[in-house]
């Protein structure tokens, strides 16, 4: 049986990624609004040395007087009046030392003159140093010991990624980046407190939009109060900030009014928040869409957008268009590699689509970050055994440890254990687990659990060809009548078109004298 | 043309005739101006700093204001210069003379040219931009060895020098290097006009915190951390070509830039601690092998650009944190390691 799916209570938590892609999201602008750039002149107030040198390369142009004035450019923030002398040092002065040349290509890069730069000096693939070696040369560096930390999670090495993290805070203890990104590692370690104590108890964050909403966020998850949110929106209603730098804020106070019940207020929040979202506010905003209704995001945001993947794959999952789903996944994961959720929703879309090889690949790669990820090994059995790897799916279930996993997936479990049963041939012993795991939804009330579930055991009849599967499968598609934005209803009708399938097959030999059953129409055309 | 820029030709009082009219440079003062020329006296030869007073005597101008305080920027050098003479700083290029000139045809005051003369150097230390004319690693360490040596003079008589970049550190025949240009210097417990700029020295090379606008209110940490920054880009300059402070700053993304940042300079730390590793990374294989290790040491040493961490590991935090006494004795040892290993390897290779 597919697990449920987790998104119906995405929160706001921080992304965790490289620095470089959190940087380009506009994340880490100056805390502070500003609405101007500042004059050159506020920053040195003395005669600029820049015009000086500009006067000496234009009266006489040479490698020291390009090379100084390319550096002053850079310092000054005067770049554009520096592209000549970096055109000579990049095309002339081949003598010059190979970091003034570099220097000198990447000024052109930047102005928009890449196409002067000549081929020995073109970018080309860098080798990138790994995290650890990088920082050995300035152990002082608070982000390189996120970029260390994160690497370290992805790998799975989460005490490590711990340690590091340790030092990072104690190096930057108010950087946004820093806050933000053990926040998040705290949660993926399942400390949600610590995350809130680790944001709520920085000097930063009462001024600071995003860590505000990065703790209204985590509060949320860790259903508690938020200490920042009636800031956060006093913050919001007072202005003044570029609508880049509220857009988390916004989109986690719109949650808290939309989890509340207040869909007024959420909408206001969640319009402010859509002005200019990150693709993580972008995504908010797409899951919010289910209860607030269409119009809160354009067509255009949605596909334009910077890091639009998880965005994308919400909308494409809405709009049940599960196969599609995966490749967005794919894009998410490479995105925000540290996050397991691209994988936990690729293999439950993947999944729907009947597409149990990419479901079975999201599985095991989601696996490897989050070893103990009952979701995941749910997933991981029934794509395994679904695809007849019963051995997998066997171990994938019984690594899942009932103590430590919430009953839901405890039910899912057990109708895993009836699907594998199913597929070793012990119909007895299926139905003992897939009834246990029905009854154990309905005592639970979640009756859309009990259709999905009833759908998973018609389709193994069916596969099985037990005496009853239609009746098993006429049985599912009533109890998920009453769940028609189900995206379990997608799956329902592709096990009733391989119903039709068979029934055709059966009807083809029972005409040929080859049997004797009687076959009904199967019901799916009902429900289209 | 200004008085000071009409030097060429004349015969100074004290026997100097100018040869050679080399250029014109910003003065320590902001918006003040110098001239150089090479001046020659019998076999002597010398370099002339000219001091360019003819803003004072501008359209609008506060003439009396104005010539204060360019003589105040003239008299602040050479009672810096006399300083060092008098407590016979090596590393440290003197003064040999000074005075003042009347340019012939101007009026009396506008005509008045206040001048020092410096010993003739060979070259500064520019050239390391040119793969060509680069000199060999023992020079580039010599080169850090006597400039830590000569700002460590200076700073035991309390001047900071602000300003120690490539074209102020001069060469000489026997191999020897000084510092030159004290016209951005400040003395403890003697105020100079430039003292209230943010930055005194070149901002180019600069350390970060001057460039956003952070200024210690102490003496030492401000003005002395000023300098062992300045040492840390000079030697980084001296093995790439490149100086530290617009390698960093390249690094940065647009909105992290000084013109750029709105938020104060611990906020933007982090950002500048990140491009500064990966500067370090970029410099790391460009400095010969032998002293690799040494130089990447002393140079994220230095350069931190926080700077409560710059200065000999040992000293974090303590008094002495800003002294150069570590790293003067560190280098000379580096220094003779490295001669005996280059004669070493000599004797191998014939």
């Amino acid at each position: 049986m597919n697990p449920a799916e987790r998104e119906s209570k995405r929160r706001l938590v921080p992304r965790w990624r490289s620095l470089a892609t959190t940087i380009k999201s506009g994340e880490l602008a100056s805390p502070m609004p500003r609405t101007e750039v500042r004059a050159p002149d506020e920053i040195l107030p003395r005669p600029s040395d820049f015009l000086h040198r500009l006067e000496r390369w234009n009266l006489s142009p040479s490698l020291v007087t390009a090379a100084e004035l390319v550096e002053s450019g850079i310092v000054e923030g005067r770049e554009k009046d520096a592209v000549d002398a970096a055109r000579r040092l990049v095309s002339i002065d081949k003598n010059a030392a190979p970091l003034i040349r570099e220097q000198a290509a990447k000024l052109l890069e930047r102005m928009g003159s890449g196409r002067d730069i000549p081929s020995d000096l073109k970018t080309g693939p860098v080798a990138i140093k790994g995290a650890r070696d990088f920082i050995r040369v300035n152990l002082r560096d608070p982000l390189g010991w996120v970029e260390l930390a994160l690497a370290q999670t992805v790998r799975g090495a989460s005490a490590a990624a711990e340690r590091s993290m340790s030092v990072a805070l104690k190096l930057a203890p108010d950087n946004r980046h820093v806050l933000r990104s053990a926040a998040r590692l705290f949660l993926h370690r399942d400390d949600p407190e610590r995350a809130i104590r680790t944001i709520g108890g920085s000097a930063a964050t009462p001024t600071d939009p995003w860590l505000m909403a990065s703790e209204i966020a985590l509060a949320q998850v860790a259903g508690k109060s938020s200490r920042f949110l009636k800031r956060g929106a006093a913050v919001l209603a007072a202005g003044g900030y570029h609508p880049r730098q509220i857009t988390e804020l916004a989109g986690a106070v719109g949650t808290e009014e939309l989890v509340n019940g207040n869909r007024r207020k959420s909408r206001r929040w969640f319009t402010q928040s859509m002005v200019d979202p990150t693709g993580s506010a972008l995504a908010q905003g797409e899951w919010a869409t289910a209860s607030l209704g269409d119009g809160l995001i354009s067509e255009d945001q949605l596909l334009a957008a910077f890091e639009n993947e998880e965005a994308l794959a919400f909308h494409l999952f809405r709009h049940r268009r599960f196969g599609a789903v995966k490749h967005a996944c794919s894009q998410w994961a490479l995105n925000d590699p540290f996050s397991v959720r691209p994988f936990e929703f690729g293999t439950l879309s993947a999944g729907y689509a009947n597409d149990f090889e990419a479901a079975l690949a999201f599985a095991r790669r989601g696996l490897e970050m989050k070893p103990d990820s009952a979701f995941l090994l749910n997933a991981l059995a029934f794509s395994a055994a679904s695809l007849g790897i019963l051995a997998e799916a066997t171990e994938a279930v019984s690594k899942i440890n009932p103590a430590s996993t919430d009953r839901p997936q405890r039910l899912v479990a057990i109708a895993n254990q009836g699907l594998i049963a199913f597929r070793q041939g012990n119909e007895g012993v299926a139905r003992l687990f897939y009834a246990e795991a029905i009854d154990g939804f309905r005592r639970d009330g979640a009756f859309e659990s009990v259709a999905r579930a009833k759908i998973y055991l018609a389709r193994e009849a069916m596969l099985a060809g037990t005496a009853d599967w239609r009746t098993l499968l006429k049985d599912a598609h009533l109890s998920m009548a009453k769940f028609k934005d189900s995206p379990a209803i997608s799956y329902l009708m592709l096990v009733e078109e391989d119903a039709a399938k068979r029934a055709a097959i059966e009807d083809s030999k029972r005409l040929n004298g080859g049997g004797s059953s009687k076959i009904g129409s199967p019901p799916f055309l009902a429900l289209r | 043309m200004s008085a000071a820029a009409r030097l060429y030709g004349l015969t100074l009082a004290n026997g100097w005739t100018v040869t050679r009219h080399i250029e014109k440079s910003p003065n320590g003062t902001g918006g003040t101006f110098s001239e150089s020329y090479e001046v020659q006296n019998g076999g002597r030869k010398g370099f002339l700093k000219a001091f360019d007073f003819s803003e004072a005597f501008g359209v609008g101008a506060d003439t009396v204001y104005e010539l204060q305080k360019l003589l105040d920027s003239y008299d602040h050098e050479r009672d810096i210069l006399d300083i060092c003479s008098i407590n016979k700083l090596s590393k440290v290029v003197v003064a040999v003379d000074h005075g003042s000139a009347q340019v012939p045809n101007m009026g009396t005051m506008e005509g008045r040219v206040y001048y020092l003369v410096f010993e003739l150097a060979d070259g500064d230390v520019r050239v390391q931009m040119d793969i060509n004319k680069k000199f060999e690693v023992l020079l580039s360490v010599k080169a850090i060895r006597d400039v830590s040596l000569g700002l460590h003079q200076v700073h035991k008589q309390m001047i900071a020098h602000q300003d120690t970049k490539p074209s102020n550190v001069l060469t000489y025949s026997d191999d020897s290097f000084k510092i030159a240009d004290f016209g951005r210097s400040s003395r403890r417990d003697r105020s100079a006009r430039h003292d209230n700029f943010v930055v005194a020295g070149d901002p180019t090379y600069a350390p970060p915190e001057l460039i956003y606008g952070f200024t210690h209110p102490e003496f030492i940490p401000r003005r002395m951390g000023c300098d062992l920054y300045m040492l840390g880009n000079l030697s980084g300059f001296l093995f790439t070509g490149v100086n530290m402070t617009a390698s960093l700053l390249a690094k940065l993304d647009p909105q992290h830039h000084p013109r750029n940042w709105a938020g104060g300079y611990q906020d933007v730390l982090p950002y500048l601690q990140n491009a500064f590793t990966a500067v370090l990374n970029d410099v790391s294989p460009l400095i010969d092998l032998v002293v690799r290790d040494d130089m990447i040491k002393l140079i994220g040493e230095l350069c931190n650009p926080d700077i409560s961490f710059r200065g000999h590991s040992k000293g974090i935090g303590t008094p002495s944190q800003y002294s150069l006494q570590r790293y003067v004795s560190y280098l000379d040892v580096v220094a003779k390691r490295l001669a005996v290993r280059l004669r070493a390897d000599g004797r191998k290779a014939a």
